[in-house]
Formats: C-alpha cells, structure tokens, sequence
C-alpha cells in the first residue's frame, strides 16, 4: 500500500488493524485517509446486510441473508452470491464521492475463490480511480456441501 | 420511527460534527458515518419522539381539546396538581328473588353467578343457609332473598326490578330468579371530560368556607356527590337562622348534595303500634333519611304493597328544616294495627358519611352549623305509550335508562315535556303517542306532598319559608314509576 498524505484530507476512524489472539476486535485510537478508506468503506458495506442499517436501508449487501437461509449449497452459488455483492458495494460507494480520486472506486473484482466444506476464502481487489490496487482476502463460513 | 424525524436527527450530527472537525468524512459508508451518527441519530431521535409526545400530553390544553383520546394515566397525573383524582365507579347491588318448588333447607355459595338475559354477571358475596322457616311461600311456591354484586362498576349494572336472571346453583329445585327491587350503588368510572370539568374549581381555599370551595372539597371527598347546592347567610331558602324574633342571624350553612345518579331505596322493618303508627329516626338503623316512603307491605306477605299511609317530620321545634337530613324524624300513620311490616323507601346515600366529614375536628368550618340534606324531591312519573318494531325486552331498558339518565341529573326548575320527548326521540327506534302526561310528586319538608300533572311541563314553585326554590328541589325518578305499554 502507498503512503497516505493527510494534508487537506477528511479522515474516518480506523476500524481494525489486525486481530487479537482471542479474536477480539481491536479498536486503536488511529486514523484513515486514501485508499485504505475505501478499502474499510468497502468491507465495511459488504458486510452490512442489506436493510439493517436504520439510517441508510440502501447500504450493504444480501449474501449473509441468503447463506444463512440456504441449505448445503454449491461453492459456485457462493461465487456467484460474492461476485453479485462486490459489484453492489462498489455500485453503492460510487454514489457517495469523495473529493479525492485515491478514495474513489473504480472497479471492484473477485480475484481469488478458494473453499473447502465450512468456509471459503474470497480474494476481492479494489481498484481507485488514480488506479491504485489494492487486494485483500475475506473468510467466510459456509454451508459449502 | 419517523424516517423524517430520523433524517433531520442525521443531519444534525452530522452538522455537528462537521462544525466542530471539519476534517472529519461523515459520509455515507464511513465507519464515522455508519457507526457513530447512525446510532446518535437514532438516540437522539427516539429521545425527541419522546420529549415531543410528553410535552403534548403535559399541556392541558391538548387534553381539553380532545378529553377522550388522551391518556387517562397522563390526564391522572396532570389533574394531581390541581389536588383532584378520578372516581373510580362503584359496583352495583342488589336482592335478588329466588323462588323455589320445595319447602326444604338452601344453601346459597358466595360468588355463586347470577346473569341477566343482557349478559351482566352479579356474584353473592357471601354463603346464604336458608332453613325452611325462612322461606316465603306464593302460591304453591316458596321464596328467598339473596344479595349480589356487580362484576364490574358501572351504571349499566344498575337493573330494574323484576328483571330476569339466570343461574345454575338449585337446579331441580328453582323456579324463576328475578331481581326484588332496583339495583342501587352502580356508578361509571369518571370520564377524562368529567375530571376535567372539576379542575377549574379545585383551586381555591380547601376550607368549608365559601360556595366554591365547599363544592370542590365535597367532591373530591365525595367522588359519589354529583351536584352541589350551599345555601348560607341572605339565602331566602335559610330559615334557620332566624332568632327567636323572626331576624336572620347567620352563622348556618344548608348543603344540598345529590349523589349518584338514581336514588336507592333500602327496606326497613318496623311493627306498628296500636294506632297503626310508627317512626322513623333512627340513623343507626339506616331508617334515615329517605326521600320518600314509597310503600309498606306486611312482614308475612311482602310482595302485597300499601300506600295509603300519611308521613309528618317530627321530633324538633321546627322538624321541616331538618328533613332530608340526618337528623329528621318521620312518623307513619297507616291502617296496619300493631303488625310487623317492611316498609320500602326511597333515599340517596353517604348524606350521614358527609356531614360526619363535616362536623369532624379537621374540617369543620368554625363560623358555621353546616347541615347536609338531600335535595328536596319531585318524583316524576308517567305512563309511556309507544310503538317500535324492536322487542319490549330491547326497548324498554333503553327508555327507562335514558329517563333515569336524563331526570336525574336535570338541574333546571322547570321540566319540560317536550325536552322529554327529545331524550326519547334521540332513540330513534320509538314513537310515541301525544299527548304524553307527566306526574310530579312533590315531597314537601314537612311531610306533605302536592303533585301536579301536565302534558305540557312540571314546575318547582318557590315557598322560601319551607325552605324551597330551584336551588332546593331536585326532580328524580326510579324505573317503577316508568310505565311502558307497547301499542300494536
């Protein structure tokens, strides 16, 4: 990742930079600009479900609901599930832009698909509008037959 | 939630944070913007919704534009600063007739179920043993009284007697249950209109001082008391503070109450003596006050009634200003020579409970002798001839209760025929044939009665050395001097 030059910048609360050893979140007293704010923007709605956010229904996504309802499914109904939710994040955060490029989405992609029974490994890469990637893996649980 | 309420609560935090970090993206997705002022905007919200409907129900105003939607626990609360709190009902009583085929021992359980064909529980409130002895015999039949109780407050409860009922206790053996007399003591909770109607006057000096004041401590004291009248010094009605001169001294108060809606009558059993006579002044007996002594029957046949008896207040130098109070003492003269008899009469409670208030050390006004009396009576009465496509058992407990609501709580000198009609025709399921005639019996404080009867109107005429006006005389009326006969 490229350093971040915060002059001018509006900055958001760094969510999490890691894990505990007990799986505990960590919430540092640290702060984001650039492009790692669009990375935690875009985690952050993917795993919003779809409508439960009172104060904006449109944010997240519909995966999680559709898992956790569905019965031992296919691991290409889950690509398919991840590659739909992506492509909806990415929708939802070019709706709100920021002033600087380096925050802006411009394409969002599943760049990597990995499962096993119980849980999938979803590599997504983000790419900003300056053209900056940035790639990342998302485990999740799965009723994977 | 009101997604608008919510949107403007959004805003807000984020116009705070804005103006106070500038540098700060509150933008949709941030975790600034999704976890922060989504949740304070939420609290914040739901705290306004709250303050906002508090504040509506705090204003009295909003409650007396419209009483009947507000909360009653809110209006409760509210009407506490103004030292007044609802009625809350009373349930209704009664005795009712069982008559049985068989001449044996009954035993009656408490909480044994009586219903009307309408549907109204009453319940025993206590075990009845019945011996043979006890029982009254009626043709081939026999009979017993029992007392129930409503199931719940309310004047709806408040049957006629006669009325039908059913129960399942003495199966085998009963006959018919009815109601024996009128059911008495059945008063609706007060409505949010009906407290609010008290406030203006509940603030004031709380002593027995003044007409206001008198009114609003009796009231609220008195949750049964429905109209108030203090006569007191320089009333025409106050005869009793006159010297033994004949001039007006002051120092005495007349407190005319009606309490609940219709009057009650009670029986009392006496024995003439053998001139056929008999009193009644025990307070301890509960032989008075009585409005009215509606009629007498003997002990050994009591569904055979007289009234051809004469009523004199006794006992004092002048009685007649006494009567309807606690301390009046009547004497009956009947043709019944030394029998034992039930006599029916008809009175309105708590007058001894309130003048105990107001003779009491805490609430005595000291400047004045303050004597509680019913409102003298004018008993209406009258035979209704109607016709309607609905059913005597449908229509005619609608009549009588809409008479009793209406006479009973009528406060003009005059009553008209017309207005009569009126209550009627607001049924809207009768027609009646005119001329309608009414009968006003007017129980005069010294025992006597004058009655007049008009197809037009019934009007109180002021005799101020008896003590009567309008502001003494009240017009009553019980279902038994309702006559209903339906025309074909």
């Amino acid at each position: 990742m490229s350093l971040v030059d915060y002059k001018d910048r509006k900055i958001d609360i760094m969510m999490t930079d890691g894990y505990t050893d007990k799986l505990s979140f960590i919430f540092p007293n640290k702060i984001v600009a650039g492009i790692q704010k669009m990375v935690q923007n875009f985690i952050l709605r993917f795993f919003t479900a779809l409508g439960s956010n009172i104060i904006d229904q449109n944010a997240g996504t519909q995966f999680a609901q559709e898992l956790k309802t569905a019965p031992q499914v296919e691991s290409g109904y889950i690509y398919q599930l991840m590659s739909m939710a992506v492509t909806d994040v990415a929708s939802q955060m070019q709706q709100v832009p920021s002033n600087f490029d380096d925050e802006n989405i411009e394409s969002a992609r599943i760049s990597s698909f990995e499962s096993e029974k119980g849980y999938a490994n979803v590599g997504i890469e983000l790419i900003s509008k300056v053209g900056e990637s940035y790639e990342f893996i998302v485990p999740i649980t799965v009723p994977i037959s | 939630m009101d997604i608008t309420k919510l949107e403007e609560a959004r805003l807000l935090m984020i116009k705070l944070i804005n103006d106070n970090y500038p540098n700060v993206d509150t933008r949709k997705g941030t975790v600034i913007h999704d976890l922060l002022v989504s949740m304070a905007a939420l609290g914040y919200a739901s705290i306004s919704e709250d303050i906002a409907s508090f504040e509506e129900k705090m204003y009295l105003q909003q409650i007396v534009e419209d009483p009947a939607s507000a909360d009653e626990a809110v209006v409760d609360g509210i009407l506490s600063n103004f030292y007044i709190s609802r009625k809350l009902g009373g349930k209704a009583k009664g005795l009712v007739k069982l008559e049985v085929s068989e001449s044996r021992a009954y035993y009656v359980d408490s909480n044994s179920l009586f219903q009307t064909i309408d549907g109204l529980n009453y319940y025993t409130t206590t075990d009845y043993s019945i011996l043979p002895e006890d029982l009254f015999q009626q043709d081939d039949n026999y009979y017993f009284f029992v007392e129930v109780q409503a199931e719940e407050v309310g004047s709806s409860y408040m049957i006629a007697e006669t009325t039908a009922m059913q129960t399942s206790i003495l199966s085998g053996s009963l006959v018919s249950a009815e109601a024996f007399n009128d059911f008495d003591g059945g008063i609706d909770k007060e409505s949010n209109q009906e407290l609010l109607d008290r406030a203006p006057i509940s603030l004031g000096t709380r002593a027995l001082s003044s007409r206001q004041s008198i009114t609003t401590i009796l009231q609220e004291q008195f949750p049964e008391v429905r109209q108030i009248t203090v006569i007191g010094y320089n009333d025409r009605e106050m005869q009793r503070d006159k010297n033994n001169v004949g001039f007006k001294i002051g120092g005495k108060a007349d407190i005319y109450v009606r309490t609940i809606v219709e009057p009650l009558n009670k029986t009392i059993e006496k024995t003439t003596d053998a001139n056929g006579e008999f009193t009644l002044t025990s307070l301890e007996n509960g032989e008075v006050p009585v409005l009215r002594v509606r009629n007498i029957a003997l002990k050994s046949n009591p569904l055979n009634t007289i009234t051809d008896f004469t009523v004199t207040a006794i006992g004092r130098q002048n009685p007649h200003l006494y009567r309807f109070s606690i301390y009046e003492q009547l004497k009956i003269e009947t043709s019944l020579i030394e029998e034992d008899i039930i006599v029916t009469a008809d009175y309105i409670p708590f007058i001894e409970s309130i003048q105990e208030y107001v003779d009491s050390e805490e609430s005595k006004y000291i400047r004045s002798d303050t004597l509680i009396r019913s409102y003298m009576p004018c008993f209406i009465s009258m035979t209704i001839n109607y016709r309607s496509s609905f059913p005597t058992s449908e229509i005619e407990p609608q009549i009588k209760s809409k008479l009793i609501e209406f006479i009973n709580t009528y406060d003009q000198d005059i009553l008209y025929v017309s207005k009569i009609m009126d209550e009627l025709h607001n049924l809207d399921i009768i027609n009646i044939n005119l001329p309608l005639e009414i009968t006003g019996t007017f129980y005069l404080p010294d025992g006597n009665t004058t009655s007049q009867t008009s197809e037009n109107k019934i009007q109180i005429e002021s005799d101020f050395d008896l003590g009567i006006s309008e502001k003494t005389y009240r017009f009553f009326i019980v279902p038994s001097d309702i006559g209903l006969n339906k025309l074909v």
